[in-house]
C-alpha cells in the first residue's frame, strides 16, 4: 500500500507543478500506525517531486490509544508539526457507546504526552449530541477540552446515518437521536464556552485561538487545489475538476501497480462551482463575499435572493456586514437549508 | 367468415401477456424479427413500464393451418378495474380468450373477474401455462387450480414460454381449432360495435370496431347510434402492425374507420355503427356512457404554466375521452382544473402522461367522488369539490354514491378483508367459496371509501392476493361533513375533504399527524389543525427548524453534499406557500397516504 501511494504521489506531481505546497495532511484510516521510516519515505517523495518552500502545516491524525513510545518518537523526529487527536469524549460511557477502543484516561493523558515533547500545535475532536450523554456531561467535556490548553478544537454533532450500525439501532429503537433542540443547545453552549476561553469559531465545526485556524481545512473551503493520495482520496484542481480514487484498498493497489485507471472525475460547471462556493463559505465565520460572487459568477447575490436573505436576517440567522453575508451561530446550525435557498438550479429546458 | 378467429388475452400483470403476444406476431410473420420491439402491443412508454395495458389495441395476423388461410384478430384488453367497461367491450368483440397463467405464481385473483366476464360472454377459454422455462415453475399445481376454476379438461391446458417461444405453435393451432368462427350476416344491415379508438394527429380519431352483421364499405354514410351523428367513411380497413386500408370490412371481422372526427368524445366505446342508407334496428347491447367516478384538482406546479396545462389536457383528451375537466381556482394552489377520472389508476395515469408526454408536473388535490347536496330551498346540487358544499344551515342532506364491490381473495385473508371493508363502511352482502381456498366477498360500500387508501391496504393485508371489482349502485343519504385543514390558522382549501361524520375525529388526527411528517420544519413553529366549521377536532405542532447542517465538509464531502442540497432546493421549488408556510406537493395527497 505504501509503495502504491508513493507511486501515485510521484506520478501526479505534474498536477501541482506550479503550486507551492502549503499543507500536508496524513488522515483517513489510521495514519498513526505509520512508522517513522514510513513517514519519512513519503517526505522523500514529496521533497523530490514537489515545491515545499512554503510548507507550513503538516498534520497527522491520531487516536488517544496510539501514543506508544515509537509513535511519540516518530512525531518528534519527523517534520510533522501538528497533531489531530480523535478524543471524541473524556467519558468512558460515551466512548463505549460510540464503540471507541480508547479510554477516558488515555484521552486525558495523550495530549499531555505530546505537549511534554514540545508538540503544542494540537487539535482535538469532541462529539456532542451523543444519545447516551446529556448537557451536564457535555459541559464537563467542553471544560476538560479547554483545560488542556490546545489551540484548536473541532467539534462535530453526532449524525446517525442510515445503513450504519447506529442507523440500524435507531430503526430498531435501540437508540433515540438527540432531538434537534437539545443538539442545538449543546452546540450553542460549545460556541459560547469556547469563545469565553478565547477559542473562536471559524467554521461550523472548527474553533481556534487566533492564528491557529487549520490552514489545511480552510483551503478546502476557499477553492485552493488539493491532491489526495490513497484509496478513496479526493482531489480538486482548483478550477473545475474533482476526482476521487477507488475506495477498495486491494483494487486501488492492483490498479496502481498495473497502471490502470484508479479514479473517477467530475467536471464542475460554473453553476456547480457557484453552489459549492455558497455551501462552503456560508459554513465559515467569514461568510460569503458578495464581491467575490459578483466577480466570479457575475451575480448580485443580495438582489437575486433578497426575499430569502431578508427572511433569514429577520430570524436572526444571517447578517450582512462589510459586503459579506455571514451566518450567526444559530444560522450556522441550519447552514444547509440557508445554502440551498441560495443555490442556483439548472434551468429546465423550455419547450 | 369461417376462417376468422377473434380472441383476447386474459392475464394478470406480469404473467407474460405482452411477451407471448409478441411471439404470436412473430410466428405468424405479422411483424418481422428485426422490427420486434419488445412488447409491440403496448405502444405507450407508460404501459410498458407499468406492465399493464392501459388502452386496448387490436392487431390482425394471417395464419395458415392445414393448408387453409386464417385471419386471427387479437384484441388486447386493459387490465384494471378502472377500465372494466372497456374490458367488457373488448371481450364482447371476441369469441375466445387465451387465459395466460404464470406457472410460477398460479392463477391470481385479479384475473378472475375478467375471466368471469369472458365466461359471461360465452367465450371459449384456452388456458395457457406460461413461463415454463423458469426453474421454479409448478405446472402440476397450477393445472389443478385452473381445472378447479374453469372446469376444463386437464389435458386441454397448453404449455408455453413467451421467452423461449415454446408452445406458440400449439397456441395458434388451438385458436383455430377451439375458438368458434364468428357468426353474422354479411348482407344484413350494418351493426358494428366500437371497442376502442385512438387519436392520430394527421387523421383525427380512428375508431376500432367489430362487425357483428353487415358490411362497411369505404365511402358509406355511417351513423353512430348513441350520438346520432353521421359521418362519411373516408377510409376503412383492418389492423396490421399499421393500418391496412381495404375497400370494405365485413361481418365477423375487426377493423377501423376514419371519418374526419376531431373530438374523442364523439366516439364512445360500446357505441354501434350502422349505415344511414340501411340502418339496423337495434344497437349492440351493453353500451354505457362512461361517467367519471373520481374528481380531483390538477394544478401546475409553476403557476404561470396554467395555459400550458390546459393545452396539454386538451391534447390528452383527444385520445382519452373519459378525461373531463373544467377550470377551478384555489387559494393555496392558484389556477387549475377540476378533473373527472374513471378511477384512481386513471388519475395516476393522466398525471404521469402529463409529466412524460408534456413535461407538465402537476399538483393533485385530494380526490373525491361526486355528491348530491339537497338544500333547504329544495335545490339539488351536484358537488364535485368540497368547497361547493353549501354551509350547514343551508343544507338539508347529502347523498353519496354507493358501489357493489367484489373482492376475490384466498380464504386465509377473508377475515382481514372483511375487517377492512367494514371499516370502510361496507356491508357484507354475500360470501361465496369459488374453490376450496378462493373466496368471493360481496359488499355494498360508499365509493368515496375506495378513494381513500383502499387499494393499498387491500393489497397489503392480502399480500397482493385479492382482486377488486365494483359497479355503481346508486346514491344513498349519508352523514357527511366538510373537514378543513388549517396551517397557522390559514385554511388550506386544497386539503378540505368531505368525510363521514363518524370518521372525522380519527381522520382529522391522522391527517394532522401525516402532515406533520410531510411538511418540513421551517424557521418558525407551525400549528396544524383539523376543523369542522369553527370546531377544531385535532391539532399537531411542527416545531421550528433548529438543526440542518452536516458536521463535516472537507475534501471528499463537497460534491456529495452539494448534490444533496441541490436536490433539496429542487424539492423546495415545487412547494406551495400557504400563508407563511411552505407546503410540499406530497402534503396535498396526505389523506391518501395515511397508512403508508
Amino acid at each position: 500500500m505504501m509503495a502504491a501511494m508513493r507511486q501515485e504521489l510521484t506520478s501526479r506531481s505534474v498536477e501541482l507543478e506550479n503550486e507551492k505546497i502549503q499543507t500536508v495532511y496524513f488522515g483517513g484510516g489510521t495514519p498513526s500506525l505509520l512508522s517513522y521510516e514510513e513517514i519519512m519515505q513519503f517526505f522523500e517523495v514529496l521533497q523530490k517531486h514537489y515545491n515545499l518552500d512554503h510548507l507550513e502545516e503538516i498534520t497527522l491524525e491520531a487516536n488517544p490509544d496510539d501514543f506508544s513510545q515509537d509513535f511519540i518518537y516518530a512525531i518528534e523526529k519527523s517534520p510533522i508539526n501538528r497533531l489531530s487527536i480523535g478524543i471524541q469524549s473524556f467519558f468512558d460511557e460515551d466512548l463505549a457507546f460510540m464503540n471507541r477502543v480508547h479510554s477516558a484516561s488515555q484521552a486525558d493523558r495523550c495530549v499531555k504526552l505530546a505537549q511534554d515533547k514540545g508538540i503544542d500545535n494540537i487539535t482535538i475532536d469532541l462529539i456532542y449530541a451523543i444519545p447516551s450523554s446529556n448537557m451536564e456531561r457535555w459541559k464537563k467535556n467542553v471544560a476538560q477540552g479547554i483545560s488542556l490548553h490546545v489551540p484548536h478544537i473541532s467539534s462535530y454533532c453526532m449524525t446517525i446515518e442510515e445503513k450504519t450500525t447506529f442507523g440500524n439501532w435507531e430503526r430498531k429503537g435501540r437508540l433515540v437521536q438527540v432531538p434537534d433542540e437539545k443538539a442545538s443547545s449543546q452546540y450553542l453552549y460549545l460556541v459560547s464556552a469556547l469563545e469565553d476561553a478565547n477559542i473562536h469559531q471559524y467554521e461550523i465545526s472548527n474553533f481556534a485561538k487566533s492564528g491557529f485556524e487549520s490552514k489545511h481545512n480552510s483551503n478546502y473551503w476557499t477553492g485552493i487545489p488539493y491532491l489526495g493520495v490513497g484509496p478513496s482520496a479526493h482531489s480538486f484542481n482548483g478550477k473545475n475538476s474533482r476526482r476521487w480514487n477507488v475506495s477498495n484498498n486491494i483494487s486501488y493497489m492492483k490498479k496502481m501497480m498495473a497502471g490502470e485507471h484508479y479514479h473517477q472525475e467530475e467536471v464542475l460547471t460554473p453553476r456547480d462551482r457557484y453552489n459549492e462556493t455558497i455551501m462552503t463559505s456560508l459554513r465559515t465565520k467569514k461568510g460569503v463575499s458578495l464581491e467575490y460572487i459578483k466577480k466570479e459568477f457575475h451575480l448580485d447575490l443580495y438582489t437575486s435572493f433578497q426575499e430569502s436573505i431578508e427572511e433569514h436576517m429577520r430570524h436572526g440567522l444571517a447578517l450582512l456586514e462589510n459586503k459579506y453575508l455571514r451566518l450567526t451561530p444559530q444560522g450556522l446550525f441550519v447552514a444547509d437549508k440557508i445554502a440551498s435557498d441560495l443555490f442556483l438550479l439548472e434551468e429546465k429546458n423550455e419547450h | 367468415m369461417k376462417n376468422i378467429r377473434n380472441f383476447c388475452i386474459i392475464a394478470h400483470i406480469d404473467h407474460g401477456k405482452s411477451t407471448l403476444a409478441d411471439r404470436l406476431l412473430q410466428v405468424t410473420g405479422t411483424v418481422d424479427d428485426r422490427k420486434l420491439v419488445a412488447q409491440t402491443l403496448d405502444d405507450m412508454d407508460l404501459e410498458r413500464e407499468k406492465g399493464i395495458t392501459i388502452k386496448a389495441h387490436a392487431i390482425q395476423m394471417d395464419y395458415t393451418y392445414k393448408g387453409q388461410k386464417y385471419v386471427l384478430n387479437l384484441i388486447d384488453t386493459p387490465g384494471h378495474v378502472d377500465f372494466s367497461y372497456e374490458v367488457s367491450r373488448s371481450i364482447a368483440a371476441c369469441e375466445g380468450a387465451l387465459l395466460i397463467v404464470d406457472s410460477t405464481q398460479g392463477i391470481q385473483a385479479q384475473t378472475i373477474s375478467n375471466l368471469y366476464l369472458a365466461l359471461e360472454h360465452d367465450l371459449e377459454i384456452i388456458p395457457v401455462l406460461n413461463k415454463l422455462d423458469l426453474p421454479n415453475a409448478e405446472p402440476e399445481v397450477v393445472k389443478d387450480q385452473i381445472v378447479e376454476l374453469i372446469g376444463c379438461e386437464r389435458d386441454s391446458i397448453l404449455s408455453a414460454s413467451g421467452k423461449t417461444g415454446l408452445g406458440v405453435d400449439s397456441i395458434l393451432e388451438a385458436i383455430v381449432e377451439r375458438i368458434p368462427a364468428p357468426s353474422g350476416d354479411v348482407d344484413a344491415p350494418l351493426q358494428a360495435m366500437i371497442f376502442d379508438s385512438m387519436f392520430n394527429s394527421f387523421r383525427g380519431i380512428i375508431a376500432y370496431y367489430r362487425i357483428l352483421n353487415g358490411t362497411l364499405r369505404k365511402g358509406d354514410k355511417v351513423k353512430f347510434m348513441s350520438t346520432d351523428r353521421t359521418y362519411e367513411a373516408d377510409e376503412v380497413g383492418v389492423l396490421g402492425l399499421d393500418l391496412k386500408p381495404k375497400p370494405f370490412v365485413a361481418a365477423g371481422d375487426v377493423g377501423y374507420i376514419i371519418s374526419g372526427i376531431k373530438t374523442a368524445t364523439e366516439v364512445k366505446v360500446g357505441d354501434t355503427i350502422t349505415t344511414v342508407a340501411n340502418p339496423c334496428t337495434v344497437a349492440v347491447k351493453g353500451f354505457e356512457d362512461v361517467k367519471p367516478m373520481v374528481f380531483a384538482g390538477l394544478y401546475p406546479v409553476d403557476t404561470d404554466e396554467y395555459e400550458e396545462l390546459r393545452a396539454s389536457m386538451e391534447k390528452l383528451q383527444l385520445n382519452d375521452a373519459s378525461l373531463v375537466f373544467e377550470p377551478e381556482s384555489s387559494a393555496a394552489l392558484g389556477f387549475g382544473f377540476r378533473c373527472g377520472f374513471l378511477g384512481m389508476l386513471h388519475m395516476e395515469i393522466i398525471q404521469e402522461r402529463l409529466e412524460r408526454e408534456f413535461d407538465m408536473t402537476v399538483i393533485t388535490t385530494v380526490p373525491n367522488v361526486s355528491y348530491f347536496a339537497y338544500t333547504t330551498k329544495g335545490e339539488t346540487l351536484e358537488i364535485h369539490n368540497p368547497s361547493e358544499l353549501p354551509p350547514p344551515d343551508k343544507l338539508e342532506y347529502v347523498e353519496e354514491p354507493y358501489i357493489k364491490a367484489q373482492v376475490i381473495t384466498k380464504s386465509e385473508y377473508v377475515g382481514s378483508v372483511m375487517t377492512l371493508c367494514i371499516e370502510k363502511r361496507g356491508i357484507l352482502t354475500n360470501q361465496l367459496y369459488l374453490t376450496s381456498d378462493r373466496v368471493e366477498l360481496s359488499f355494498e360500500m360508499p365509493l368515496a371509501e375506495i378513494v381513500f387508501d383502499f387499494y393499498d391496504r387491500l393489497k397489503t393485508i392480502s399480500k397482493g392476493y385479492a382482486s377488486f371489482d365494483y359497479f355503481p349502485a346508486g346514491y344513498k343519504q349519508s352523514d357527511l361533513v366538510k373537514m378543513d385543514i388549517l396551517l397557522n390558522g390559514d385554511q388550506v382549501d386544497a386539503l378540505s375533504a368531505l368525510i363521514h361524520r363518524d370518521h372525522a375525529f380519527d381522520l382529522g388526527k391522522k391527517i394532522c399527524l401525516k402532515l406533520k411528517e410531510l411538511i418540513p420544519r421551517q424557521q418558525f413553529e407551525i400549528a396544524l389543525q383539523a376543523a369542522i366549521g369553527a370546531k377544531i377536532i385535532a391539532r399537531e405542532t411542527i416545531k421550528a427548524l433548529r438543526k440542518d447542517v452536516t458536521a463535516k465538509c472537507y475534501g471528499g464531502d463537497i460534491s456529495r453534499k452539494r448534490k444533496l442540497l441541490e436536490k433539496q432546493k429542487e424539492g423546495k421549488k415545487r412547494m406551495r406557500q400557504v400563508g407563511s408556510v411552505e407546503v410540499p406537493q406530497a402534503a396535498f395527497l396526505a389523506v391518501l397516504k395515511l397508512n403508508s
